[in-house]
């Protein structure tokens, strides 16, 4: 018989059973308002660093004009090969058909890769500047070719005529060993940055800023679609203006075309540098669309050296244009007089030894002196005045110290006082003799082509001390106005008027009569001063040198011309002196 | 034998209001579904949509046979259903064994079946009839020996599958079941004292506290002092050999058992799973982020987003409003048969009822509860909600059983 069936559950066990569910789904809730609500913000932001994957947009470098507004340095378009290293591995075969593709052997394409790899989910640039014909041929069997891309990368371009690559610069991407000095300005490896001239010294102001692009990324990295999520644009470089003239500066490197040395023509008033050459120069070109190994061996070992920049940093003998510091000082200390008359036989005998004159120029005053650069009228001058007068004027024209031109890796040269000799030789081991050396600027002394033009323009302004610069306006993109820096413009006091008059009219006569040593510069009408330079060295020929000026109205402008070897200062530096200016005065006219 | 004897169609006494929200459940499940497959920047994958609509079609036509099924059949015939569960458990696992397929899965070709759901029906029929039958003797000790003995059948065979999270399970609707048949709690803590004696051993303090605690609670409950003093040495013995146990298997092996239990620790493994999930949670908020708009889940960030994280999903899109409605919605049914356990008829049907509840309870919360990194990766899915054809009739057919013994 079916028992009637009965419920025997007890209530209150399944009233405990009900109370422990609500419990636990209490709990439940609780941690859901605790993740979604409490910690929501967290939560959402590394939701946002899931998806999004940002990758670099770079910024233009700024343009590079003239004083004019003429294009000297602007970017154009360039088509880079990269290889994704991660994805290319797992695809080898790729390798092969970029090889056939190129007309480049793949074992080169790999090496290129190994150099230019910064990890393996960054791309790596095989080949730079591809042409139109292998970036079609690629970008048509890019399904084919897994892990290999064609990257838009705009390159610097520099005007054809200007080869001054050691006062321009160029760029190139960082090498290894000085990633360390630009790694926390936030460079990365591979970022192209400004090496040599006006790229390295203004690379602040034309690298502008880097801008990201944001795009929908799923978990294992690959982005979704081509639209960018959001986009942050690179800020441009700065444009700058420099002072540079680009016809001139062309013009003055076709002077000096076969010469090793430096030209520099600049405006004494304000220390503006028209023209800029050390002799020779490189294209900079050259180095932005990829260096091969043997490029830059034909450059870095030219035996003309390209690479250094003579204007900055070749200290060489002075020669006779350091006569007037003599002059000055004899002057200034009332040791001669404009009247007082030296006689020059050819030869001057101190303590035995002989020391000689080019030619000899019988009895002459200063100004005779200073026309026919005659070495015994300033060897008396040095003996009356003694070593520590002539060292004090020495220093205050500016020799021995850095005139803070704007191009990287200026040196000082040597303008030898007391101390240096006592240094150089030992206490009391150096004499007179040392004196008569040093004051036609040989001997210890040396100073730099741009330290020379600088002496011009003090000798032409009668003691104001511009600052030689480059850079005259810089247009910044992100106020959108045109700035001029200032430059330091000092005065030399204590030289009296008297005293600067007496030299300009050696440096007159030097040039514009017809006995003069530097008359090979006159040009007719221009007005010109100078003085000539033949400075003695060890390693050859004796280097010519040119420093000069012109005091026509409105046409303030100073010239050095520094020839290595190039025999006498009126043979070859004058001659260019005179054409530079000329040139510049028939060009600013047009 | 005739149809009827199996079968009764009692449509009337079904209850309306469970099957509306179950529906209510199974639109978000689709709703879900649809937004988990649907990838950003590839075309909209409705294969999933469908499967689960074909899913959930199988499933209402489980839920109808579990309905229909007659208490009488089911009483009658509780062991040889049992015994043909046990059976089809332990087919994959020989098959496994020789060298044909997995062994959770038997392949039928056109269709899988994988017996450990299918057992989780008749070890409730099972373990009903035995809580039914053995009323008079819920005082001894020894009640529960033959109902454990029901349940470690498939629960050892799961366990080395191996299947942690069914095997917890089977062991949720055994306990809850044992709670409900009114067996003393005393029992009931004697049976769980081994297993936190085994934890507790692992630091001196912690088991000497429990040691204590442990024979005070056996002094104040027993009066038999052979079996309480036999009581405590077992536990005393058990807590000396488990670090005895542990320090004598390789490093590979315990970290195995710590994986198991925590697979967080593993964290390219299940412990990405639960980050991922939880930034998903989290990045919800309040409102959402809107239906298709979740980031998480459209990047494919979420693993198993569709099955097992099907719930990280609707957190994403439908944010703390979403989720409090479908946990009170859970929460509303489970109270709700609960309460239907206690009206039922007999305790057969109220323990049919308690069985199917305490399944689902126990699917719910170690899904979600993973879901949220308070529980470890088990891989059980979300009833109604998660994608699958399976697991849906299987939980349609524990709703069929606790509206089964709601019916008279």
């Amino acid at each position: 018989m079916f028992k009637e069936p009965q419920n025997h559950i007890n209530k209150y066990r399944l009233l405990a059973i009900s109370t422990v569910a609500v419990l636990l789904f209490c709990i439940l809730i609780i941690r859901f308002f605790d993740l979604q609500i409490i910690q929501h913000a967290v939560f959402k932001s590394q939701a946002m660093g899931n998806m999004l994957n940002r990758t670099d947009i770079s910024a233009p470098r700024g343009l590079v004009y003239d004083r004019d507004g003429r294009k000297l340095i602007y970017n154009i378009p360039s088509y880079n090969l990269v290889v994704y290293p991660d994805l290319i591995r797992q695809h080898p075969e790729t390798w092969q058909k970029l090889a056939n593709m190129c007309g480049i052997p793949v074992a080169s394409l790999q090496e290129n890769m190994k150099r230019s790899q910064i990890g393996a989910y960054r791309p790596a640039v095989v080949l730079r500047n591809i042409n139109f014909k292998i970036n079609t041929c690629i970008n048509e069997n890019i399904l084919d070719l897994p892990g290999a891309e064609v990257a838009f990368d705009p390159v610097r371009e520099y005007l054809n005529e200007i080869k001054s690559g050691n006062i321009l610069g160029y760029t190139a991407p960082i090498r290894p060993q000085d990633y360390y000095l630009y790694r926390q300005q936030g460079y990365k490896p591979g970022d192209f940055v400004g090496y040599d001239g006006i790229e390295k010294q203004y690379e602040h102001l034309l690298k502008g800023e880097r801008g990201y692009r944001y795009k929908q990324v799923n978990a294992v990295g690959k982005p979704l679609n081509d639209q960018a999520y959001e986009q942050i644009n690179p800020k441009p470089g700065d444009a700058l203006y420099l002072t540079i003239d680009s016809r001139l500066q062309a013009e003055a490197e076709v002077l000096m075309q076969k010469y090793n040395g430096a030209a520099v023509l600049m405006n004494y008033e304000n220390g503006e540098i028209l023209a800029a050459v050390s002799s020779p120069g490189y294209d900079p070109d050259l180095f932005n669309e990829g260096l091969t190994q043997a490029q830059w061996d034909s450059v870095s070992q030219d035996k003309r050296i390209p690479l250094f920049n003579r204007m900055i940093r070749g200290q060489y003998p002075a020669g006779s244009i350091y006569k007037m510091i003599a002059a000055i000082a004899g002057l200034e200390k009332g040791v001669i007089t404009p009247e007082t008359q030296y006689e020059c036989t050819g030869i001057y005998a101190l303590g035995g030894r002989e020391y000689r004159c080019s030619h000899v120029h019988g009895m002459e005053n200063l100004n005779e002196a200073i026309a026919h650069s005659c070495n015994i009228y300033f060897y008396n001058v040095i003996l009356e005045l003694g070593v520590d007068d002539w060292c004090y004027f020495q220093k205050k024209l500016g020799f021995g110290e850095l005139t803070g031109i704007d191009l990287p890796g200026e040196l000082p040269g040597i303008a030898p006082d007391r101390d240096f000799l006592d240094r150089q030789y030992g206490r009391r081991k150096w004499w007179k003799g040392t004196w008569l050396n040093m004051v036609i600027g040989q001997g210890d002394v040396l100073i730099t082509p741009i330290q020379a033009v600088r002496y011009a323009a003090i000798l032409a302004t009668r003691g104001k001390v511009p600052t030689p610069h480059l850079l005259r306006a810089v247009h910044s993109t992100e106020t959108n106005s045109l700035e001029y820096p200032e430059y330091p413009l000092r005065k030399i006091d204590g030289i009296s008027d008297n005293t600067w008059k007496e030299i300009e009219s050696g440096m007159l006569n030097a040039v514009q009569s017809n006995w003069g040593t530097g008359r090979t510069a006159n040009v007719p009408g221009l007005n010109l001063f100078g003085k000539t330079g033949t400075a003695q060295n060890p390693h050859g020929e004796a280097h010519a040198w040119f420093v000069g000026y012109s005091k026509l109205k409105d046409f303030p402008y100073a010239v050095a011309v520094f020839v290595e070897h190039g025999m006498g200062g009126s043979d070859t530096a004058a001659p260019i002196a005179g054409k530079l200016l000329k040139a510049w005065y028939y060009m600013r006219r047009s | 034998m005739r149809f009827k004897d199996f079968f009764s169609l009692k449509f009337s006494q079904i209850d309306i209001s469970t099957l509306v929200l179950v529906f209510i459940l199974s639109a978000f499940g689709l709703v879900a579904i649809y937004s988990a497959s649907y990838f950003v920047g590839s075309e909209s994958n409705m294969q999933y949509f469908w499967k689960q609509m074909l899913g959930l079609v199988s499933g209402v036509l489980m839920l109808i046979i579990l309905f229909s099924l007659r208490k009488s059949f089911l009483l009658s015939y509780a062991e040889v259903l049992y015994l043909i569960g046990i059976g089809l458990l332990i087919i994959p696992f020989i098959l496994s064994l020789i060298g044909f397929g997995t062994s959770r899965w038997i392949n039928l070709g056109i269709f899988q079946i994988q017996p450990s759901e299918y057992m989780k029906f008749l070890l409730i029929i099972m373990l009903a009839k035995v809580f039914s039958e053995n009323r008079r003797s819920t005082d001894n000790f020894g009640y529960v020996f033959y109902p454990l003995l029901i349940l470690l059948l498939p629960a050892g065979l799961v366990f080395i599958q191996p299947d942690l999270g069914t095997t917890l399970i089977y062991i949720v609707v055994f306990s809850v079941m044992l709670f409900a048949s009114g067996y003393r709690l005393y029992y009931i803590f004697l049976l769980l004292a081994p297993f936190i004696t085994m934890l507790a051993a692992f630091n001196s303090w912690v088991f000497l506290i429990w040691g204590l605690l442990l024979a005070l609670v056996i002094f104040l409950n027993n009066k038999n002092v052979i079996f309480s003093v036999g009581m405590f040495l077992g536990n005393v013995l058990v807590g000396v050999l488990t670090p005895y146990f542990w320090s004598v298997i390789k490093p590979y092996q315990q970290q195995r058992i710590l994986t198991m239990l925590n697979p967080r620790l593993d964290p390219m493994g299940a412990g990405y799973q639960v980050i991922q999930s939880q930034i998903a949670i989290g990045s919800g908020g309040l409102h959402g982020k809107g239906f298709l708009q979740g980031t998480q889940s459209h990047l494919n960030f979420l693993p198993e987003q569709h099955t097992d994280f099907i719930f990280s999903v609707v957190s994403e899109e439908f944010g703390f409003i979403g989720i409090s409605v479908i946990l009170f919605i859970y929460c509303f049914l489970i109270i709700r048969w609960l309460g239907m356990a206690r009206t039922a008829k007999s305790t057969f049907s109220a323990m049919l009822i308690i069985g199917g509840t305490a399944a689902l309870l126990a699917h719910i919360l170690i899904n979600v509860g993973m879901t949220v990194g308070l529980l470890p990766v088990t891989g059980k899915p979300l009833p109604f909600i998660s994608y699958g054809g399976s697991f849906l009739m299987t939980s349609f057919g524990l709703v069929g059983l606790v509206l089964n013994g709601n019916a008279e």
